[in-house]
């Protein structure tokens, strides 16, 4: 039996475009984390951020011919993975409108009623309940930057933002997250 | 605290920082602790967001892959019904324009009744077939 594992992702790929459902599989694994964390980040965990995790995938198997290979795998799905979820976000603003009340748009309010959660929590909900305080396009920079670990000139690409907007986001979305998370960084 | 000595902090975790920045933020941080908190509370700011695990629910890979065998079926059978429609449309579109050339050029008329013959029919002569026949 072949081991799909020891294959680099342009191999997988030339695999996958002949129809190997195998290398796409391996593919899906071991990019699962990336977009995981991505998806994760910006809409919180649960089933909807799974679904939009699987989309990413479809996404991507529907446009395996067009894939060129000018940027790595990974960054390709992140593109995916945040327009997405900025799709998401976006779909449930929609939604909150027409059929509850009109979700807060006052990101600086919910701030403040945040700030207690952090004492009954674990490290990875106060982690995820603190990004979600943030406006999403504050909230698509930290996860790029901060969670992916992109440097600030690939945030920017991703993003398609110039350099010092993803900077100054960052430090603004930087101190929001200091006074959310402040009893775990002091 | 010095704003633009803050500033400075945050942009070194950023971008790179010219010669004379680096200096003289490594000056600022030796004399002032402020600045020297400010600096370990963004690193562990940094250190706790970059170290969060993240994962979907068990047999994430099996989901996709089942996903795109039934996005394989569907278009296959949509491909199929478009084959069947294009098979069965295009002969019925041909015998469409057939009668109604014929019933042109033979009655002179595109009425509904003419292609199926019934036009010179008169209601008497179902009472008498009726009568003839049951």
């Amino acid at each position: 039996m072949t081991d799909y594992t020891r294959f680099d992702d342009n191999t997988l790929i030339e695999k996958a475009r002949a129809g190997d459902n195998a290398a796409f599989s391996t593919l899906v694994v071991r990019h699962e984390r990336t977009v995981a964390a991505t998806v994760i980040g910006m809409l919180g965990p649960g089933d909807d951020a799974e679904d939009i995790g699987q989309n990413v995938f479809i996404r991507f198997y529907k446009a395996l011919n067009d894939f060129r290979g000018e940027a790595a795998l990974s960054t390709y799905l992140t593109r995916i993975a945040i327009n997405l979820s900025l799709n998401e976000i976006r779909r449930r603003q929609r939604r909150n409108l027409f059929f509850y009340r009109p979700i807060s748009e006052d990101y600086d309010a919910n701030l403040k009623d945040n700030t207690n959660w952090a004492e009954n929590s674990d490290t990875k909900e106060i982690v995820n309940k603190a990004l979600l305080v943030l406006e999403p396009k504050f909230r698509s920079v930290v996860v790029l930057r901060m969670l992916q670990g992109y440097s600030t000139e690939e945030t920017s690409k991703i993003l398609k933002l110039p350099l010092g907007t993803v900077l100054s986001r960052l430090s603004r979305a930087q101190e929001k997250l200091k006074i959310v998370l402040k009893q775990m960084i002091d | 605290m010095d704003k633009n000595l803050l500033k400075l902090l945050q942009k070194s975790f950023d971008s790179e920082l010219s010669h004379e920045e680096r200096f003289r933020l490594e000056e600022a941080l030796k004399v002032s602790p402020e600045l020297k908190a400010e600096k370990n509370r963004i690193e562990n700011l940094r250190n706790l967001l970059i170290n969060q695990p993240a994962s979907f629910g068990p047999y994430f890979a099996s989901k996709v892959m089942n996903k795109i065998s039934n996005l394989k079926a569907d278009a296959e059978l949509s491909q199929g019904i478009m084959f069947a429609f294009k098979r069965v449309a295009i002969p019925m579109l041909a015998a469409a324009v057939f009668l109604i050339l014929f019933s042109i050029f033979t009655g002179g008329s595109v009425a509904f009744d003419s292609f199926l013959g019934l036009d010179s029919l008169q209601p008497q002569y179902l009472s008498e077939f009726l009568l003839f026949n049951y």
